[in-house]
């Protein structure tokens, strides 16, 4: 066998190692068996990886997981449990006898007491992909135990804990305030599918002075005070992010059932935020200065509430800093904003679902001209209802129009406008939009990003809303253009 | 002539550098998008950018790649100032991740980990580790030999040593 450098051999043994570093625990240990290149190379990954399947895998897992540890000659900085269960029942019983959590001893035996990124992870087959809301409440079920004792508190950079319910650090003694913090090194804190006190939360939040980035994905915040009684009862979870910089709120819910349900985030260093899921009562408070954020990105992904009667634009107005916003909705009133950003730069909006006119549409665009005075990008995304394998059922055509050389720009906008068939008989303008005049259109916007059908598209209102940027954005240089035709004809 | 060209800025203010490839291939990439790289970071700070940046050990094929990778996570770092390359959400950054390292097969993915490594991009060098470990994963020794053309040099008898030292990795 030629050697050269398209081999892994040839790879230098520190490059080697970071590969062993994510590899699993098992196929790691049998690369000793591949050639003396890689000899014991392994042992100083400083990782061990395992996944299993329970109950059948289980005595297996627990053997690789001690001779991985045993076998490491360098610190452990990465361990990855992840263990699938056929389905509930089998698997929580395999993972538990009386008070002993497989997981949980794993994640303490002694080699691991330097481990800076832990992930733990228990699922079962077959569990609801990431639109069903229910799994959130089975919670009880197929969870494990953790520790705070078990974990290297100490190291920890990164946490990411599936299933696993409401672990949190003990409460620091109420005399020692200078006390050191439990997780002094934590960054990054992920939890997924778990339910979560909101004050067991504050445990993590509170004790991890670092904690930078926060992602919670189908989190249900549950509240201490369980003041159900009849009548409305206003439920407020309030959570704070003392030193977030990047916050994720992927379809997490606070107390469930009452109309008046509200989310107050404090999180004075946030600059990035996600947001997924039903539109609710958000506010985002940054002390000292209440009224302003420091967020410089908002991306805020709708979905379909439950028919509530919701303020998307209180939702959105808690961004009228940012420099970036993106928006996803069902409906396009329901991305309207009527603030002034002052800052935006970067304004994206997605129709997740069919428009519902186009009147209403120039009317919401108008808006969103008259509120972005220093707008330099804006993306109008009509088509992110079509699931991407439909692209063999749609024509999808792509153009790119350049305002470097003026004539041939008009000339590839009137082509396009033949190509789509556009009649000149009809009208060009958009009322609403076309008697308008826009600071960012004078001074500002530079790029444009339209993605429309076409056929649907009777009015036009893509092909006219290209002939307003190019003839009405004054420094302009880039128009792209993204069409979808979900028939194919035969014309072409 | 480079000279000029690399103090060129573009009207978003980021400043240009050309980034030169072992073939002589030039890119033009803002500070924002090549300070990604550890390496070209240092070099920004050091103001030693303005005749271009020489890459020796870094083809053209390979560089467009990492430009690529640089380029649409510019947006990354959404906070540092560069507005007009955030374009793209965590999904979509993702999305394209996977669909870069899908395509990558060896040798071009080793090209790729060397030029990562040697650029200094943690994040690129991660992601293509990860893809030459999940090639791994699944896989026995036998097959790991054959996808990456490693030639056994061991004795049958050290062979069996192994496997009995390291038997909890051998069962099955």
């Amino acid at each position: 066998m030629a050697a050269g450098d398209d081999r892994l051999s040839a790879l230098p043994d520190d490059l080697l190692v970071r590969v062993l570093h994510f590899a699993p625990a098992k196929e790691a240990a049998s690369t000793s068996l591949l050639s003396r290149r890689f000899g014991a190379l392994w042992r100083s990954s400083g990782a061990v990886n395992l996944a299993a399947c329970v109950p059948d895998g289980r005595d297996a897992f627990v053997r690789a997981a001690d001779a991985a540890l045993a076998a490491a000659d360098r610190a452990v900085t990465r361990l990855t449990l992840h263990v699938e269960g056929d389905d509930e029942c089998s698997a929580y019983n395999s993972l538990r006898a009386g008070d002993h959590d497989m997981l949980d001893a794993v994640v303490a035996h002694p080699a691991a007491r330097r481990v800076e990124e832990l992930r733990v992870a228990a699922v079962h087959r077959g569990q609801p992909d990431e639109h069903d809301v229910a799994v959130m409440d089975d919670g009880e079920v197929f969870v494990y135990i953790l520790r705070f004792s078990s974990l290297p508190s100490n190291t920890l950079r990164v946490l990411d804990l599936t299933r696993c319910h409401n672990f949190s650090p003990p409460p620091p003694p109420p005399c020692t305030a200078s006390a050191a913090a439990a997780f002094p090194r934590l960054t990054t804190l992920r939890l997924r599918h778990c339910t979560y006190r909101v004050k067991h939360l504050h445990g993590i939040v509170d004790a991890a002075p670092e904690l930078a980035t926060v992602h919670l994905e189908f989190v249900l915040l549950t509240s201490d005070r369980r003041h159900r009684r009849f009548g409305p009862v206003t439920w407020n979870t309030g959570l704070r992010f003392p030193s977030a910089t990047a916050l994720a709120l992927i379809h997490c819910r606070g107390e469930d059932g009452t109309p008046g349900r509200s989310m107050e985030v404090t999180a004075p260093r946030l600059r990035s935020f996600t947001y997924k899921g039903e539109a609710l009562r958000f506010d985002l408070t940054s002390p000292p200065s209440p009224d302003t954020t420091t967020v410089v990105a908002a991306d805020l992904h709708f979905t379909h509430g439950l028919g509530r009667c919701v303020d998307y634009s209180h939702f959105i107005h808690n961004f009228t800093n940012a420099k970036v916003l993106r928006l996803k909705a069902n409906h396009l009133d329901d991305m309207a904003i009527a603030e002034v950003f002052l800052n935006l730069e970067h304004l994206r909006l997605e129709l997740d679902g069919a428009y519902s006119g186009w009147s209403m549409a120039a009317e919401t665009i108008s808006g969103l001209l008259h509120c972005c005075p220093v707008l330099r990008q804006l993306e109008l995304n009509f088509i992110s209802d079509l699931p991407p394998d439909s692209c063999k059922n749609s024509k999808q055509v792509k153009h790119l129009f350049q305002k470097k050389c003026d004539a041939d720009f008009e000339k590839s906008i009137d082509d396009f406008m033949r190509l789509t068939k556009f009649e000149s008989k009809q009208r060009l303008d958009i009322p609403g939009l076309s008697d308008c005049s826009f600071a960012c259109l004078q001074n500002s916007l530079r790029r444009v990003g339209l993605q429309f059908r076409l056929g649907e598209d009777s009015d036009c209102f893509g092909v006219r809303l290209i002939k307003f940027f190019a003839e009405n954005a004054m420094v302009f240089e880039e128009l792209h253009v993204l069409t979808a035709e979900t028939e194919i004809s035969e014309s072409t | 002539m480079a000279a000029a060209a690399a103090e060129a800025t573009t009207d978003g203010g980021g400043k240009m550098i050309i980034l030169i490839s072992a073939d002589g291939k030039r890119f033009e990439v803002t500070e924002a998008v090549a300070s990604q790289s550890q390496l070209i970071s240092n070099m920004i700070e050091d103001d030693c950018t303005e005749n271009g940046v020489r890459l020796p050990n870094v083809d053209g094929d390979i560089l467009t790649m990492v430009v690529d990778y640089c380029n649409m996570h510019a947006g990354d770092a959404a906070a540092a100032g560069d507005t007009m390359k955030a374009s793209s959400t965590e999904e979509e950054l993702k999305k394209f991740d996977a669909e870069l390292v899908q395509a990558l097969e060896n040798p071009v993915l080793f090209k790729l980990i060397l030029a990562a490594n040697f650029l200094n991009i943690k994040s690129l060098l991660d992601m293509t580790c990860q893809r030459v470990a999940d090639m791994m994963s699944g896989k026995t020794p036998e097959q790991m030999r054959e996808t990456f053309s490693i030639e056994n040099d061991f004795t049958p008898e050290e062979e069996a040593a192994i496997r009995q030292e390291n038997a909890w990795a051998f069962d099955d």
